[in-house]
């Protein structure tokens, strides 16, 4: 089968990881790989790895033209994952859509058919622009809807808190907290069908890096949660994540689905495959794993 | 050696931000309204107000307020005139949005507060309400944690991105005063001109002596709470503070008499119980973990048995960091099953 030809645009912790995933996948061929300056870290591990494995590197440009070496290349590919920061996605989108390609966005803005692989990965492979949301809501939307299946209208409100190593988030992932929050809860509403809820981010500077980990809450109200509907979340919760898995391997239930009160708790970790970071970085693989699973998707469809 | 404080020191007081803690979060109008009534009496410079995490921190996670953040502050605005409304934000849990309704209230000062390693996280922030024109202060919480090299380059972040001062956080109560004394007079001596600020907690009951410390060192504002009253071993007691800079000639806008009736006042309708230093408070200042959490660890403990002095230092060792709450009961659950292992 004849791959998919894409460019990665931003060469940051997530971009840099990303291309490391896409060198193995059977769909994906990432042929440029753009951001701003040699002395970024991604660009300059990759010159490296270029050095020393040209054939396998052959076809991948690297450059520091940014946004420029996307309109010069453009033959070049057909998708393009965006790793930058959301500013600079909402300068650039539209530029991207004149180009005639695929959008897969990872930064958190609000352009673009949301999509969450275990949950929506064929109804949204048609639209031109996918996002990603953010690392967050990879993790807690699979639960946020969950629960909102289970309890319906009972769900009063939803309240999400990450937790991922400082080291982890790059200069552009702390310019947008705001926009990590905005998105995530904007997914949680969409997702889980409730008007109130809450995104939380949380750096851990903690040494050893921290891996990351999402709690999710539920304040439900009416009748008091009987055992047979929290065995029923279960399952379904279950489920669902053993779908995830099958794209985020290291993802997993820790604080298994407990009721404190009127409210539902769950907690999940992310366990990365150590592909640019060590594997504690679990928020690059939730996002980038997802990213590859709706790119290949495209690929396999088209 | 005391120096000559020409300057006045701006005393900031944090009882019904920090005090809030104390009390789940759960301060009311009525609370509010006497306590600003008394705080603007006794001449504070300024009253922070809000959820112990600060604005847009109500949640689940840290704790539910009882009124929401633009009604503690609309409820002091009222009453404040000559003392300025202060709040406390941290990226991460607040966005732009909380602070445009704050400054759509008629908030004077923001305090935008990260992890002492984490300034680049307040940028947008300080830089929006620079923008707005409104006093902007970094704050680095946890700073016993790093060095004072490590401080200077994140205040430094902080003053670039347009901050009109820093305010170091002892969170944890960990400093001695020795340590303030490194610290603040390395960042005032570097930082020419650029106000310093310290924020003690009582965990070895060193608040007053670090904060006296602090001016000694270079820091022109010192933040108090009345009666002390904050999580834990409590913060600085304001009425004290006060006390103790009249004696040493340290000048502030604040009157005695009447910052002693705001200790009477917060004892009367704030405090549920005075703040003391329990031995899990010295723990957690030992262990330099956030006093902040000792609720939780307290409650977590006792429902599965384990010792909460073994599950602080336990989160000391796992670097724990204000936010990370759910973390306690992971720490819990395992110093459980290890007991259960060590039985069996
Ligand atoms: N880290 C996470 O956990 C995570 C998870 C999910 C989503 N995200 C999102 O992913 C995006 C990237 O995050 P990150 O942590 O990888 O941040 P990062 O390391 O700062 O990566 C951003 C990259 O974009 C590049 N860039 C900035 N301006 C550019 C320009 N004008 N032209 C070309 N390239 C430019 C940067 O170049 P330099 O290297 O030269 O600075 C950098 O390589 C953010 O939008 C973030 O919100 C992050």
């Amino acid at each position: 089968m004849k791959k998919i030809r894409v460019a990665i645009f931003g060469t940051g912790n997530i971009g840099t990881d990303l291309l490391v995933k896409i060198f193995r996948s059977k769909y994906l061929e990432c042929n440029l790989f753009s951001g701003r300056s040699f002395l970024s870290l991604g660009l300059k591990k990759f010159r490296a790895e270029k050095l020393k494995n040209k054939r396998k590197y052959r076809n991948l440009i690297l450059s520091d033209k940014g946004v420029n070496a996307l309109v010069k290349n453009s033959n070049n590919f057909d998708l393009i994952f965006d790793c930058t920061s959301a500013k600079l996605h909402k300068k650039n989108f539209k530029l991207f859509r004149k180009l005639k390609k695929k959008i897969i966005n990872l930064t958190p803005t609000d352009d673009g058919y949301m999509c969450i692989p275990v949950l929506n990965l064929e109804e949204c492979n048609k639209s031109i622009e996918l996002n990603m949301v953010s690392c967050g809501a990879q993790s807690s939307v699979p639960v946020a809807f969950t629960m909102s299946k289970i309890f319906k209208k009972r769900v009063q409100y939803i309240e999400t808190t990450s937790t991922i190593s400082s080291k982890s988030a790059g200069p552009a992932t702390r310019l947008n907290l705001d926009e990590y929050i905005y998105s995530t809860q904007r997914a949680i509403n969409y997702f889980a069908r409730v008007n109130k809820c809450k995104a939380i981010l949380n750096l851990n500077p903690a040494f050893p890096h921290i891996n990351m980990e999402t709690t999710t809450y539920a304040k439900i109200k009416g009748k008091k949660v009987s055992k047979s509907e929290l065995n029923r979340f279960k399952k379904l919760l279950k489920s669902i994540i053993s779908k995830l898995r099958k794209y985020v391997r290291g993802h997993k239930i820790i604080v298994e689905p407990t009721l404190i009160d009127d409210v539902l708790v769950v907690k999940t970790k992310t366990i990365g495959a150590g592909d640019y970071l060590p594997s504690y970085a679990g928020n690059l693989d939730i996002i980038n794993c997802a990213a590859v699973a709706a790119g290949e998707y495209y690929a396999k469809k088209k | 050696m005391q120096k000559k404080n020409k300057k006045k020191i701006i005393i900031s007081d944090a009882t019904l931000r920090d005090g809030n803690h104390a009390i789940k979060h759960q301060i009311n109008r009525a609370q509010l309204n006497i306590y600003c009534k008394a705080a603007e009496r006794a001449g504070v410079d300024i009253v922070e107000v809000g959820h112990g995490n600060g604005i847009g921190a109500s949640s689940i996670q840290v704790g539910l307020s009882n009124l929401a953040d633009t009604k503690m502050l609309e409820i002091c605005r009222k009453i404040l005139k000559k003392t300025k409304l202060g709040i406390h934000v941290i990226p991460g849990f607040a966005t732009k949005n909380d602070i445009d309704n704050a400054i759509n209230i008629g908030v004077d000062v923001f305090r935008i507060a990260s992890h002492c390693t984490e300034a680049d996280i307040t940028q947008k922030h300080i830089e929006y309400i620079r923008k707005k024109n409104k006093m902007v202060l970094g704050v680095l919480m946890m700073s016993h944690m790093v060095n004072k090299n490590v401080l200077y380059d994140q205040a430094k972040k902080m003053k670039q991105y347009g901050a009109d001062g820093l305010v170091l956080m002892d969170s944890a109560g960990a400093y001695l005063p020795s340590d303030v004394k490194e610290k603040v007079s390395y960042l005032s001596r570097k930082l020419k001109k650029f106000p310093i600020g310290f924020h003690a907690h009582n965990n070895l009951g060193l608040a007053i002596a670090n904060s006296v410390e602090a001016v000694n060192s270079g820091a022109s504002m010192i933040d108090g709470c009345a009666r002390g009253f904050g999580a834990g071993a409590g913060n600085t007691q304001i009425e004290v503070l006060i006390a103790v800079f009249n004696k040493l000639k340290i000048r502030t806008n604040v009157d005695l008499y009447k910052i002693l009736d705001c200790g009477d006042i917060a004892e009367k309708f704030l405090v549920k119980s005075i703040p003391s230093i329990s031995s899990t408070s010295v723990v957690s200042g030992l262990s330099g973990v956030f006093s902040g959490f000792i609720k939780h660890v307290i409650k977590h403990s006792e429902k599965h048995k384990v010792n909460p002095r073994d599950v602080f230092f336990e989160l000391g060792k796992r670097n724990a960091v204000a936010g990370q709450e759910d973390l306690i009961l992971d720490v819990v659950k395992n110093l459980k099953k290890s007991k259960q292992n060590f039985i069996y």
